[in-house]
């Protein structure tokens, strides 16, 4: 089960990749981070999230065994996204208004915030991961769910780390000011999806 | 400049030889590819043994750019009826909704698709843009190897889909459209028209683009074409009521009616070029990268010692490149001033500017963003003042030799061979369908 979810994880994850990179690359590149270490240390922050909800969704695709259509239920996923979306809008706006409130509570608990998008890009479903929950829904075992999950991470993960490398491009005025103009399209456009799933 | 003055010119001879013996390889490479019979390839030798000569007078006056803008508004409206008698002969509309899409091979591509089949494959490893590989190959290799050359020249000279903010930038800038920009002029035209507006603007572009290919390798769809204006004029979307469609659909034609017509309308400005367009905005990263590597472009120089400060070249100026801060925090101080990697060298300053203070030249400053970095410390130091630059300086012939050379052969085997194309496909005289 173990080595089933690597060879997947390492099989899919450039989807992953392109799944994470619209939420990730605006948000490493939107501040000044010159070092490698501190942008590895996001990635890492980031991956962990995503393990946590890899790990949730992996005990309760387990626990239950079956989980209707294969997938999270619509309103959960349509729920992530808008909170997604409303965290990248907020922070990009936080790193120009500084002063408003909510913009500067954002600001301030900015270096919480990898682990969240992590956490919410987790769960929302990509095609590796739903191909992950097939063989979970299958043996119906929530031990192997969780073990399957967490080698499908790591094998997943090992395509992340080049993001580290984006990183390095914050140290340009200019590019911390396209990406927090990308952060908020992005978010945008995540917070219409969300929108359009929710409604009837 | 005369024709017969312009062959005493030693310059401008050679590059008629040249271009001359170019067009031969063209024209025979293109016809055995295309297996065109000689009674077609033969006359269109013709065409660019005689155009060249009469197009290249025409070209080394200094009003480039009228020239340019017959070019560029001719070539694109050119290809949007080609488009657009193509795809009604082929599916029947020209429209582009799923059904459509269902019975039919595909869509033409255009540019932008292009830069989206890649994200998508890229990210996604899917080919996101239901289209031939064919046409796919030709509009990218094509945009790309332009802009490799050229820099933003692709923007200022071939770029099809700026059309329509082209056409009504030229009659927005003939412009006495009287009470309707009085009214809106001083609050919100004025700052476009003056560019004096924040320089976040002139990352919105690029911002445009990285989102547009974060997204379309995220969600293996080509995102951007949901809201693109352009497809107001082709390619045009199925109206469902479904809340995602309506929003997206009234965000391309907002964007069509915002920033193609009544915005270069009313402030004679390409607002879609210089703020919006991803296009745009993979252009300059490429003529950045140019720069970098010291493949100089040719961009706009004003110089110092002749400029009054007029600031008609800011207005003059559609893509919103010259920034009347660089000219006062400059000029005054006796230094000259040169739009970097961003120029599109279109020539329109140059002939706004009474006092012939400016030229184009070829410089070294790589540039993302017009009006901001746009000091010329580097320039100044590779090229200090008094020393002329190969070819260009004051009083010889202003213009830009290579986009000349490049913009006759490339548009003339677009006219020439796209004709030849709708013709072998569309009238049975000439081929089989």
């Amino acid at each position: 089960m173990i080595w089933q979810g690597f060879l997947l994880g390492l099989s899919t994850g450039v989807f992953c990749l392109g799944y994470c990179a619209p939420v990730f690359v605006p948000y490493v590149l939107a501040e000044a981070r010159p070092q490698l270490g501190t942008s590895l240390g996001l990635v890492g922050q980031f991956l962990l999230g995503r393990l946590a909800a890899y790990a949730l969704f992996g005990l309760a695709a387990g626990y239950l065994g079956l989980w209707v259509g294969g997938s999270l239920p619509r309103w959960v996923i349509a729920l992530s996204l808008v909170v997604l979306s409303l965290l990248l809008i907020l922070y990009a706006l936080a790193q120009n208004l500084p002063r408003p409130g909510l913009c500067r509570f954002v600001k301030g608990h900015s270096a919480r915030m990898p682990p969240v998008l992590g956490f919410l890009t987790g769960i929302n479903p990509c095609p590796p991961f739903l191909l992950a929950a097939a063989y979970v829904f299958e043996g119906a075992d929530p031990l192997d769910g969780v073990l399957l999950f967490l080698a499908f991470f790591l094998g997943t993960s090992l395509y992340m780390l080049p993001l580290a490398l984006v990183g390095l491009l914050s140290r340009y005025e200019q590019i911390r000011e396209v990406a927090r103009l990308t952060a908020i399209i992005v978010g945008v456009v995540f917070l219409l999806m969300g929108i359009s799933y929710l409604l009837p | 400049m005369q024709l017969s003055q312009a062959l005493q010119d030693d310059a401008i001879r050679k590059e008629m030889i040249a271009m001359g013996l170019l067009s031969v390889v063209v024209v025979l490479g293109v016809s055995l590819w295309m297996a065109i019979p000689w009674w077609i390839a033969l006359p269109v030798l013709m065409i660019y043994l005689v155009a060249y000569p009469i197009l290249a007078t025409v070209l080394t006056r200094a009003r480039i750019q009228l020239a340019r803008r017959v070019l560029l508004m001719t070539w694109g409206i050119y290809i949007w009826l080609g488009l657009c008698v193509v795809a009604v002969l082929v599916r029947g509309t020209t429209a582009y909704t799923p059904e459509v899409a269902r019975r039919t091979v595909g869509t033409a591509i255009c540019t932008m698709g292009g830069l989206w089949v890649v994200a998508g494959w890229i990210g996604s490893q899917q080919i996101v843009f239901r289209t031939t590989m064919m046409a796919f190959w030709s509009v990218f290799v094509t945009w790309l190897g332009l802009a490799l050359f050229l820099g933003r020249g692709w923007c200022g000279w071939f770029c099809y889909l700026g059309v329509a903010p082209g056409l009504a930038s030229l009659v927005g800038s003939w412009g006495r459209l009287g009470r309707w920009r009085r009214r809106f002029a001083r609050r919100w035209l004025d700052p476009i028209r003056k560019n004096e507006l924040s320089p976040r603007f002139g990352y919105l572009r690029h911002a445009v683009l990285l989102s547009a290919v974060l997204l379309t390798g995220w969600l293996a769809t080509p995102v951007f074409c949901y809201i693109c204006p352009i497809r107001v004029l082709f390619d045009q979307w199925e109206i469902r009521y479904d809340t995602l469609t309506l929003v997206t659909v009234s965000t391309g034609v907002f964007l069509f009616l915002t920033s193609m017509v009544v915005g270069p309308l009313l402030t004679g400005k390409r607002i879609w070029c210089a703020y919006l367009c991803p296009l745009g905005s993979a252009t300059s990263f490429i003529a950045w990268l140019r720069a970098r590597l010291n493949w100089q472009p040719t961009a706009a120089r004003i110089d110092a010692a002749k400029c009054q400060e007029c600031l008609s070249c800011v207005r003059a100026c559609e893509f919103n490149l010259i920034s009347p801060r660089a000219i006062s925090q400059n000029v005054t101080e006796g230094r000259d001033v040169t739009v970097g990697s961003e120029c599109t060298a279109c020539g329109d300053c140059l002939a706004a500017c009474s006092q012939e203070a400016i030229e184009l030249v070829r410089v070294r400053t790589p540039q993302l963003v017009g009006g901001v970095s746009w000091t010329n410390p580097r320039v100044q130091k590779e090229n200090p003042p008094g020393v002329e630059l190969a070819g260009y300086g004051p009083g010889q012939v202003r213009t830009l030799p290579y986009v000349r050379q490049v913009a006759f052969v490339l548009l003339l085997a677009f006219f020439v061979f796209y004709t030849v194309f709708l013709l072998k496909t569309y009238v049975p005289l000439f081929g089989v369908r």
